[in-house]
């Protein structure tokens, strides 16, 4: 595992948008906030406890757990661009995008981290191998890593991976519109286009019936397609 | 030649319904007029553009010309592919629309977030 020093930890927050995640985002932010660093819950209107559940785990860390909340729900895109927004403001040298149903493994966040710690790169995408995904979802990831490749004219291995880290400046120079899950294949438009230099690390998926429910399924992958083909219309 | 087109026979079936039609649009906008929801002018283009409708539904063949200057065979074809591609910019304006007040709202949403950070103070008082 690569690791990296607990002066440079502070300096990372994590972005935890999360809808509707009453069942593990306990675990997730108190999890990320016990290896030290800190953490922004965004509540995107959800309608369940998630965000008494997060008020909660903020009174356990107070200073490492930052929590804001969307009054309705705006989206994942949206969420992420709220959370990126406030680490900024709070001075975050490194951010990290972790989604909130507890796909990701939180010792992940070192080796997603080390490459813009290093300086070999300004924004990191955690790959999830597609060998260890389910048919259905490695199918809809593979033509949307495709798709991306058309669109926006840059080969990655994982696309859609909701486990990014970003530097400050890279940060600040990428430009969020998408509103929904689109927001994964505009951030890999926005690297190209502002030349970021981009790193790709593999990283662990833990799959389980909820995680399986969410992310990228054909419905999901038609409306990124659609807002593909609009956005070329636009100027 | 026009002259010898204009034939307008008895009626059919669709030529009675665009006139029920029409009389309820007119209604419509009419009663939109008189609480000031649109203006005389507006309401004036409402009135035109259904004498247009219904005058080319009862002599159809008078458009022929027109549509031969754009290609079409008949003037029933010129209006249909007219039809369609007002719907298609219309769905594109409607979308357009859509997604700028989406995105304004979605501005407003983020500003009240970042504004309102949860403070454990606060609750607390509240609490209290």
């Amino acid at each position: 595992m690569s690791d990296i020093n607990s002066e440079i930890i502070k300096d990372v927050y994590l972005v935890v948008p999360a809808f509707n995640e009453e069942k593990t985002v306990s675990q997730i932010i108190e999890g990320i906030a016990e290896k030290g660093y800190n953490v922004i819950l965004v509540n995107d209107g959800s309608r369940d406890k998630t965000l008494e559940l997060a008020i909660e785990s903020k009174r356990r860390y107070p200073n490492q757990i930052s929590v804001v909340s969307h009054v309705i729900n705006r989206g994942l895109g949206a969420a992420l661009k709220t959370g990126m927004v406030l680490a900024h403001n709070k001075g975050a040298k490194y951010i990290v995008t972790f989604d909130a149903d507890g796909q990701h493994e939180i010792n992940d966040i070192p080796k997603v981290c080390k490459p813009l710690v290093d300086g070999d790169a300004d924004v990191v995408i955690g790959a999830r191998p597609f060998e260890d995904m389910p048919i259905s979802k490695s199918f809809a990831n593979l033509i949307m890593n495709a798709l991306t490749f058309i669109f926006y004219g840059r080969k990655v291995k994982d696309s859609q991976s909701g486990l990014r880290a970003f530097t400050a400046y890279a940060a600040d120079a990428i430009t969020i519109v998408s509103r929904g899950y689109g927001v994964s294949s505009e951030f890999i438009k926005e690297i190209s286009d502002k030349d970021l230099r981009l790193a790709e690390v593999t990283i662990t998926t833990i799959y389980t019936p909820e995680t399986q429910n969410k992310g990228t399924d054909a419905i999901v992958g038609l409306k990124i397609l659609t807002k593909m083909v609009i956005d070329l219309f636009r100027i | 030649m026009i002259g010898s087109v204009i034939i307008i026979g008895p009626f059919r079936t669709y030529q009675i319904l665009l006139i029920i039609a029409t009389i309820l649009f007119l209604i419509f906008f009419y009663r939109r007029l008189r609480v000031k929801k649109i203006t005389p002018a507006s309401f004036g283009l409402c009135i035109i553009v259904s004498l247009i409708v219904n005058f080319f539904s009862f002599a159809p063949r008078l458009s022929d010309p027109l549509a031969g200057f754009f290609g079409f065979g008949r003037g029933l074809d010129l209006l249909l592919v007219l039809g369609f591609g007002i719907l298609v910019y219309g769905i594109f304006r409607l979308y357009v629309k859509i997604d700028e007040l989406n995105r304004n709202t979605t501005e407003l949403v983020r500003a009240l977030a970042l504004k309102d950070e949860i403070k454990l103070e606060d609750i607390d008082k509240e609490e209290e």
